[in-house]
């Protein structure tokens, strides 16, 4: 995942806040993905209009945590949202 | 009254209206309406007199006056044959019913049909927002079943609201209604009767809507009958004054036959005040305790999420999110019954839900 590449929602796949979480439908399959709140904070970033990069400066903004151990959770949790089909980088 | 005459098997193409008399082969039959009021969504069913009741087991005690002016109409046509649907329609899902026959899922052209062969079919158009139904002699008892609930949650998804497999409680204090959720034969029904009997209401036992309204959610009961398991009626003695003889291992109560037993609640729509999961029975004491949403909507969209071939369609999609959406506004808890449903006291329940908001 590169800085630069500009994620997006899936067409496969559909994102709900709980409040304490959030629930993802891959549509193509019903399979259904539970996340916790900082893939939440991820997700409702992740807009087909912000890159990578942004995404992760307005996470540091937001969290208490600093920016190297944001970076390499996010990242590792990117490639994982990739891989299950639940977001894109274009 | 008009009398117009037709050809053998020629029913499905004459249009039906309310008062009509038709002749065919030398019988008559009056075409008639039944109308239910589902909370400002009006819909009516016209056609063959002997059938029009068929959503009575689950509508009846929401039947209006049949000259309410309806949003949605299903029109009854009974056919010697009920055949397939064009080959360029697109197969939605197929299996067996309940009730045993096969049973598929076309699209074609934004109608929706459920197809039984030799019983009934089933469609739904988005486009006339109308429907009909039409059932073979073989068929007329199956329309009442499975099928008259496909057909339901297919006009009420097309609206916006969505039929959901769980009870309907209220709490009668604050007038909230309280949804209970568990997948067949786990507890369910004897959950709702045990908190019933002890604080609560009952709008409905296994079926309820949800739908929102100026940015609420509402839950409403569908007010059927009431299928008691022998098993219940065992732990629960206070049945027996509307039970019978058992000739199976259940018995179909209907819902207001148990009003010297337990709180009736009206079929009103009320804002969610909590839900609740039913998980695995406990062996010594009923066990309350808060419950993450992210688990919560697991539960639920394991027994009401329809998935076919292709994933899950837009209707599925909508409830999703709706099913998101109400979890996301209320209080979310976990029940195991205990050993002795009887001693279930709905203050059980309330105190649980005041003391989660408390610390959440």
């Amino acid at each position: 995942m590169k800085d630069s590449d500009i994620i997006s929602i899936s067409s496969c796949a559909t994102f709900q806040s709980l409040g304490d979480g959030a629930v993802i439908l891959r549509t193509d399959s019903g399979q259904i993905y539970t996340c916790n709140e900082t893939t939440e904070a991820f997700l409702k970033i992740v807009d087909g209009r912000h890159t990578f990069g942004e995404i992760l400066k307005r996470l540091v903004a937001a969290f208490d945590i600093d920016q190297d151990t944001l970076t390499a959770d996010i990242s590792s949790l990117a490639d994982d949202l990739i891989e299950q089909g639940i977001i894109v980088a274009a | 009254m008009a009398v117009v005459e037709i050809t053998p098997l020629d029913w499905s193409r004459h249009a039906i209206s309310p008062g009509t008399t038709e002749i065919h082969s030398g019988m008559t039959t009056e075409i008639v309406r039944r109308c239910y009021d589902l909370h400002g969504f009006n819909l009516s069913v016209v056609g063959d007199s002997q059938q029009i009741d068929f959503l009575d087991p689950i509508l009846g005690n929401l039947a209006a006056p049949d000259r309410t002016k309806c949003n949605w109409t299903v029109t009854l046509v009974q056919a010697c044959e009920v055949v397939a649907s064009q080959a360029r329609s697109r197969k939605l899902w197929e299996s067996a019913l309940p009730e045993g026959p096969e049973a598929t899922v076309f699209e074609v052209d934004r109608i929706r049909t459920l197809f039984v062969a030799d019983h009934f079919e089933m469609s739904v158009d988005l486009k006339s927002r109308s429907s009909t139904v039409r059932f073979t002699s073989q068929g007329a008892t199956y329309i009442r079943g499975t099928g008259a609930f496909w057909l339901l949650g297919e006009i009420m998804a097309a609206t916006g609201r969505f039929l959901l497999h769980g009870a309907c409680l209220i709490e009668i204090r604050s007038n909230q209604a309280i949804a209970l959720f568990a997948p067949s034969g786990t507890g369910k029904t004897t959950t709702a009767l045990a908190l019933a009997r002890r604080g609560m209401a009952l709008a409905g036992d296994d079926a309820l809507v949800l739908e929102t309204s100026d940015d609420t959610t509402y839950l409403w009961g569908i007010p059927r009958g009431l299928k008691i398991h022998q098993q219940t009626a065992a732990l629960m003695p206070w049945l027996s004054p509307v039970l019978g003889a058992w000739e199976t291992d259940e018995q179909l109560v209907r819902l207001d036959a148990l009003r010297d037993l337990v709180t009736i609640a009206s079929t009103s729509r009320r804002r969610c005040g909590a839900v609740i999961i039913l998980m695995a029975p406990n062996l010594t004491r009923h066990e309350i305790k808060p419950m993450s949403k992210t688990e919560a909507i697991t539960h639920i969209l394991s027994d009401n999420l329809r998935r076919a071939a292709g994933g899950v369609d837009a209707n599925g999609q909508a409830a999703f999110a709706a099913i998101a959406r109400l979890l996301a506004a209320t209080q979310t808890i976990s029940l195991s019954l205990g050993p002795d449903p009887c001693s279930l006291d709905s203050s059980l329940v309330t105190g649980a839900l005041e003391s989660n908001a408390n610390f959440s």
